[in-house]
């Protein structure tokens, strides 16, 4: 299996869902080699979480073997050029030497050590399991090797990174050449399928789609007091402030919700390029005293922050999946999600919006904070609903991908 | 000899706009565009269609064809207002004389298990209606989705109603049959006529469906089920939604086709004869007593109140609709009643119903909201809104209903 993330080296859920995925799939007899880039050892990027690694201990038949590579996750061009500057600058002078000059470069220079570690090794293996676009060269490098089917898992595209616009075309063109040359594709949605066939023109024939799942191993907190909730409401967005996640639609609909109730507190955590100016926006509209930015949140303080949160609002423009509602459900919290994302496609017990519908986002919010009925029945059903969630499902469906590919 | 007794219901409620919080002042509640597609549309596929038949079959059996309606109140007006032609062809079916129209609430609601002066006045205000528009006092009732229990045969009793329509379930009649007439331990004057679900459901259900071993259900092998009740029952009841005929099932499935012959197949036996149900009521003897204390339904395996009254969301909505009542009439006020009266509509709690959630079968083609929590949120709003009207006119009362988005949840 190539990934371009592993717990503890993770930038965003994907990393967690090849854990996941290859625990469970080990559970099922199946023998995991897990290749990926290794990354700096300082994990920067301004929207990650960090694992402990010795919390995270795996089960013997997954082998991890990290290769030098600068490849991070969600990392553009622009950003790899100022990142390897960054590590220049901090006087690791032979980056310069080790890394190549740009993020195309390195992912051809990840897919030539594959080939080598897997001939010097002499691995021996039935599938080739790929997850999205910066592994792809070394997949197909790997397939080209060995003639082993080929399985190109796309939990997102560049379309859904840039909101559809200013999509990369080399990024564009490495997806598509990754996606043809598979022998299925799996897609983590009906969304992800679709964008599959209508943007990357893949036979829909070849693509499958297996949902992801979620495992929670902490429990769910215990009810406690919170000082903001003695006389206000609270309404909470978590994620990336950025273009995608539609944080600005959360602020519209928030000044909807105020014009009605002033009550309500509304906390946007996360960091991003469009947080500046979510502040600015705020204070613009007058409602800057309404507004919590408590920056990057880790994981407990996100738990802390769904109980605390009366709701939870996911207005994403474009998500592939979306695991996070499921943590605020699992922490006793109803959802509204936008209808442009994965986890719609499956989730039952939740809201569903519109994100460009910053009325109807702003009346689910007030019908969530004002009708009691709706709110206790959206959080028991929600929580029951979410414990179904597990990694056997897809670990199952992704087992008979495998079986398919190499029964022909 | 064996009856058989058709029995159609029809059945159009006046769906909600998407009315957001930010409606509230507005009170104009109704998607009149909505609803003006859809009956428009089922009259294409289905009521002109069908009439069209049915007075052809009526004609051409010279009075031995019969079947019964029961429409609701809300159709009537929808008819009137979207498709008056539906309206005279159904005028036309009364003037056969081989036609019998029921009683019920006329705004197909769940009144009776809330409030029983609400529900006597919706009966007397479909009963007026059917007596302006078609020239009969019906003498049968059917209650709202079939829901029956003792209390309601003792009450129809009581307002001296001969027959009343129930479903013919398993879990109340044992090993007994539906094909026979039944009263209710409750009300000794006042007759049972019970589905037979099975033969009733092939029809309705199971016609088009290619994975029934039966299909293709042809009229001789139909008739020949039904004949076979000869000896062994008075009457098979065939009760059915009246869209079962070209929307439920198309057109091309054959569901017309097989309407047209099996008339005359059936009534080929000699001994064979179709009955309305008050003739069947006045013809044959109840054969036995009932006890139904939980109220019983025609809608999915349950055959409970389960699909309107299942979960919190229902069961609030109506305490909070029906707590307004008394409110509302102080008003004196028509259009403030009739559209409190059209929010009593059972179709409203229906759009609430989480139980079939993960099927998304004929209930999810029904249902103009994407998630049951959508038709909560909407009819509170609705809700919240008819409140504050309420208490616009009666400034001296105090607001009457819980949810309401002027106080947050704590």
């Amino acid at each position: 299996m190539l990934g371009w993330e592993f717990p503890p080296y993770f930038a965003g859920g994907v990393g967690i869902v090849c854990y996941e995925l290859t625990k469970a799939l080990a559970k099922h007899g199946v023998t995991v080699t897990y290749i990926m880039p290794r990354g700096p050892e300082h994990v920067h990027a301004n929207h990650c979480e960090l694992l402990v690694a010795d919390n995270l201990i795996l089960d013997k038949r997954v082998t991890v073997a990290r290769i030098d590579s600068l490849l991070e996750a969600y990392t553009g061009y622009d950003e790899y050029g100022r990142r390897l500057s960054t590590l220049l600058k901090h006087g690791r002078g032979s980056a310069g030497k080790l890394y190549g000059e740009n993020l195309l470069q390195e992912i051809h220079l990840f897919a030539e050590k594959v080939k080598l570690l897997v001939t010097e090794l002499g691995m021996d293996f039935d599938v080739i399991h790929a997850h999205d676009w910066t592994t792809f060269p070394a997949a197909m490098a790997l397939k080209e090797l060995t003639g082993k089917p080929l399985i190109v898992h796309v939990h997102i595209t560049e379309f859904d990174k840039t909101g559809g616009e200013h999509a990369d075309p080399r990024i564009y063109a490495i997806e598509r050449a990754g996606m043809l040359a598979a022998d299925r594709v799996i897609a983590v949605s009906n969304m992800i399928r679709k964008r599959c066939i209508y943007q990357y023109h893949v036979p829909p024939d070849k693509i499958r789609i297996v949902y992801n799942a979620v495992e929670f191993n902490r429990r769910p907190g215990l009810p406690e007091e919170f000082p903001i909730r003695k006389q206000d409401r609270v309404v909470l967005f978590l994620g990336r402030i950025t273009l995608q996640k539609g944080p600005d639609y959360f602020m519209e609909a928030a000044k909807k919700v105020l014009e009605m109730n002033p009550n309500v507190k509304f906390v946007m955590a996360g960091t991003g390029d469009m947080l500046p100016r979510m502040i600015e926006r705020a204070a613009e509209l007058g409602i800057g005293d309404k507004f919590i930015f408590p920056g990057f949140v880790n994981r407990e303080q996100g738990d802390k922050l769904y109980r605390m949160a009366d709701v939870f609002v996911m207005p994403s423009v474009s998500e592939p999946f979306g695991i996070v509602p499921l943590e605020a459900m699992y922490q006793g919290t109803p959802v509204i999600i936008s209808r442009q994302s994965g986890i719609s496609e499956v989730l039952k017990h939740a809201l569903k919006v519109d994100f460009w519908d910053v009325n109807d986002i702003a009346n689910k919010i007030m019908a969530a904070l004002s009708y009691r009925t709706l709110h206790r029945e959206l959080t028991d059903r929600g929580n029951q609903e979410v414990m179904g969630f597990n990694w056997e499902k897809p670990a199952t469906e992704v087992e008979h991908i495998y079986e398919e590919v190499v029964n022909g | 000899m064996v009856s058989v007794c058709f029995y159609f219901q029809v059945h159009q409620p006046d769906r909600l706009r998407h009315y957001s919080i930010f409606d509230i002042g507005n009170h104009d509640y109704f998607d009149h565009a909505k609803n003006r597609e859809v009956v428009q549309k089922v009259a294409k596929k289905c009521y002109i269609p069908m009439n069209k038949l049915l007075l052809k079959l009526i004609r051409q059996h010279q009075g031995r064809f019969k079947v019964a309606f029961s429409i609701t109140g809300t159709a009537l007006d929808q008819f009137a207002r979207y498709t008056p032609y539906v309206l005279k062809l159904f005028q036309e079916l009364a003037d056969t004389g081989c036609v019998e129209f029921l009683a019920e609430t006329y705004y197909h609601s769940l009144s009776f298990l809330y409030n029983k002066e609400e529900f006597d006045a919706q009966v007397a205000l479909h009963k007026a209606r059917i007596k302006e528009l078609f020239n009969q006092e019906p003498r049968v009732f059917r209650n709202t989705e079939l829901i029956f229990n003792n209390e309601l045969a003792h009450h129809l009793q009581a307002q001296g109603f001969d027959a009343v329509l129930a479903e013919g379930a398993d879990h109340i009649l044992g090993w007994r049959s539906p094909n026979f007439l039944y009263t209710a331990v409750t009300a000794p004057h006042i007759k049972l006529l019970l589905k037979n679900y099975k033969l009733s459901d092939d029809i309705a259900f199971r016609f088009s469906n290619k994975s029934w071993e039966e299909h293709p259900l042809t009229v001789d092998k139909y008739v020949h089920w039904i004949n076979a009740v000869n000896g062994n029952g008075h009457t098979v009841n065939l009760f059915m939604d009246y869209e079962t005929f070209g929307e439920h099932q198309w057109e091309d499935t054959g569901i017309f086709s097989f309407m047209e012959h099996f008339p005359s197949a059936f009534l080929a036996h000699p001994d064979n004869n179709f009955k309305t149900p008050s003739e069947l009521a006045a013809q044959y003897p109840a054969v036995g007593e009932l006890d139904i204390h939980a109220p019983i339904s025609w809608a999915d395996l349950e055959r409970d109140l389960s699909a309107w009254l299942g979960n919190r969301m229902q069961t609030t909505a109506m305490d909070e609709l029906y707590k307004l009542k008394d409110a509302v009439m102080a008003t004196g006020d028509e259009k403030i009643i009739d559209d409190w009266r059209r929010l009593t509509t059972s179709d409203h709690f229906y759009y609430m119903c989480t139980k079939w959630f993960s099927d998304g079968d004929v209930h999810k083609y029904f249902n103009p909201y994407d998630t049951p929590y959508e038709g909560y949120i909407a009819f509170m709003n609705v809700l919240n809104d008819f409140a504050l009207r309420i208490n616009a006119q009666r400034p001296a009362a105090k607001p009457v209903i819980t949810e309401t988005p002027s106080t947050l949840i704590n």
